[in-house]
């Protein structure tokens, strides 16, 4: 994951079968930015965010002894992030059917020396992914925003490539559509 | 470059901005929030597996609960964080093997009857877990106040809230009767029953034609209805701070509702037991008795105050609430944990 990799402060520097396995707290420190960075781009509610990258840690518990490979942690953690939000994503979709949904409140947390324009741009770009099905948001939002290959987000979602081809696509027909009515 | 391809690249560009920017505080606010989260997922764990432990034969049974009215009892929940574990030193152990564990420290519970082709139980008040050893031959009965359960065998545990019935069903399944409706429970479920909204519709019935007010009041209270039941899944699903905002949100809206008074209790025991809000779960079970001052959850809902008001440090509030439960119930089922978190004789 290239851009939440880029948000890291700390690099983590773990020699695989040397010393031992890392604990909870060291995962949990060392790998909490990065999960909330990808948390906030899929979903999208930067109140949100302290509750599920707290889920994913605590689904990330059960199997964490077995993993010494930083590069198998951050994936698998993304995994389950991705998995995470899915549910979230769906329960709201849910509620929405119900007009149950609270107010969203600030929607995306942009760096404040984004322009204007990337501003406006995302509020846009948020509003549509809301109305997207669940699958093939995330699915959008790994390939364009996070810059994920298709592979990895076929990986990612537990489905095929052709499928998350498709996902993609559909997105991005969505986006180019609302975004053009604007 | 097509204008689709353009648009994509933009977005791309804009989406590097978007950070959380987490401070030290922020992440170890998380990895505190993590492990307390841990720990009460782990502890949910341990209560199931102490019923597990014990080898039985399951069978799929029968449950059939004979609705007869408004009883008042506990809400339905996952095990709360702060739960005691099973009390070993009152569990019923039957003859054949079968056994009842009370869950709470306040559950009652008494064996009325062991014969060999009948067993009977009370449960008189919180919650209980049953695993029943199958004999198709014996009848193995929970009275619950108006409510009777009678199965054949297998793991489940009931809990009574007001006039609804929670069941949550380890292992086989089970079938819940509510007089105008049934259904089917199996293993790793759990509802609520009667259903909220279960206005049987009469075939051949003629219905008057509604008012705009009389529509009016029918829309609000499914409204109502609705709000409860997601709150009911929110919970259930293990996400108390959604469960509470939905509570709230009836309360808000619908504060005249039948079911107000069972909503204030219910957000009140969500912020004493898996929110840990004392202060603002006295509040909800101070409106209960507002809402109700007379109805099922009265007495309850004023012990519970004392007991949040304690807890949140209030010490001379909750022992104003303590005498005034003294004096309201002078033989409360509450009366020991009133009388210690009130700290009076």
């Amino acid at each position: 994951m290239r851009k939440a990799e880029r948000s890291q402060e700390v690099v983590l520097r773990l020699v695989p079968g040397a010393g031992p396995a890392p604990t909870l707290d060291d995962v949990y420190r060392r790998y909490c930015r990065y999960v909330a960075a990808v948390i906030l781009r899929l979903d999208g509610r930067p109140a949100e965010v302290d509750d599920l990258v707290q889920d994913v840690f605590v689904e990330a518990a059960a199997g964490i002894a077995r993993l010494r490979d930083p590069e198998a942690i951050k994936g698998w953690l993304a995994t389950i992030a991705v998995r995470t939000v899915r549910h979230r994503l769906r329960m709201r979709r849910a509620w929405r059917f119900l007009g149950l949904e609270r107010d969203a409140g600030e929607m995306v947390l942009v760096d404040p020396r984004a322009s204007p324009a990337d501003r406006v741009l995302l509020r846009a770009v948020y509003r549509v992914l809301d109305e997207m099905p669940v699958q093939d948001r995330l699915a959008f939002t790994l390939h364009i925003i996070e810059g994920e290959t298709l592979e990895a987000v076929a990986k990612l979602c537990g489905c095929s490539l052709a499928t998350a081809k498709r996902r993609v696509a559909r997105g991005q027909r969505l986006i180019e559509q609302r975004l053009s009515d604007e | 470059m097509s204008d689709g391809q353009d648009l994509m690249r933009r977005i791309a560009g804009a989406g590097g901005r978007i950070d959380p920017g987490l401070s030290d505080r922020d992440v170890e606010r998380m990895v505190a929030g993590a492990r307390r989260r841990q720990r009460r997922a782990h502890m949910r764990r341990a209560v199931l597996a102490v019923g597990a432990a014990v080898s039985l034969a399951l069978t799929g049974a029968l449950v059939v609960f004979h609705h007869a009215g408004h009883a008042p009892g506990p809400e339905m929940a996952a095990a709360p964080e702060n739960a005691p574990a099973p009390h070993a030193e009152r569990i019923l152990r039957l003859s054949d093997g079968s056994t009842a564990v009370p869950l709470d420290a306040e559950t009652q519970l008494e064996l009325l009857e062991e014969r060999p082709g009948r067993v009977a139980l009370s449960l008189m008040r919180g919650r209980a877990r049953f695993q029943v050893t199958p004999q198709p031959k014996r009848a193995f009965v929970v009275h619950a106040g108006d409510v009777r359960v009678t199965v054949v065998g297998t793991v489940f545990t009931v809990e009574r809230v007001a006039d609804r019935v929670g069941v949550a069903v380890e292992r086989g399944t089970v079938r819940v009767d509510w007089g105008a409706g049934s259904a089917l429970v199996n293993a790793g479920q759990n509802g609520w029953y009667p259903p909220l909204a279960t206005t049987p519709l009469l075939p051949h019935a003629r219905r008057a034609k509604p008012t705009s007010l009389a529509s009016t009041r029918e829309e609000k209270g499914e409204a109502a209805a609705e709000l409860l039941m997601a709150a009911d899944r929110a919970r259930l699903s293990g996400h108390a701070d959604q469960g509470a905002e939905l509570l709230r949100k009836l309360l808000r809206e619908h504060p005249d509702d039948p079911r107000a008074p069972l909503a204030a209790f219910t957000l009140g025991r969500l912020l004493l037991m898996e929110l840990r809000s004392p202060d603002e779960a006295a509040a909800a079970f101070a409106q209960a008795r507002r809402l109700a001052p007379s109805g099922p959850f009265a007495e309850d809902a004023l012990a519970r105050e004392v007991e949040a008001l304690s807890k949140a440090g209030r010490q001379a509030d909750a022992r104003t609430r303590a005498e005034e439960y003294q004096h309201r119930y002078p033989n409360g089922r509450r009366m020991a944990t009133v009388r210690t978190a009130g700290e009076i004789k």
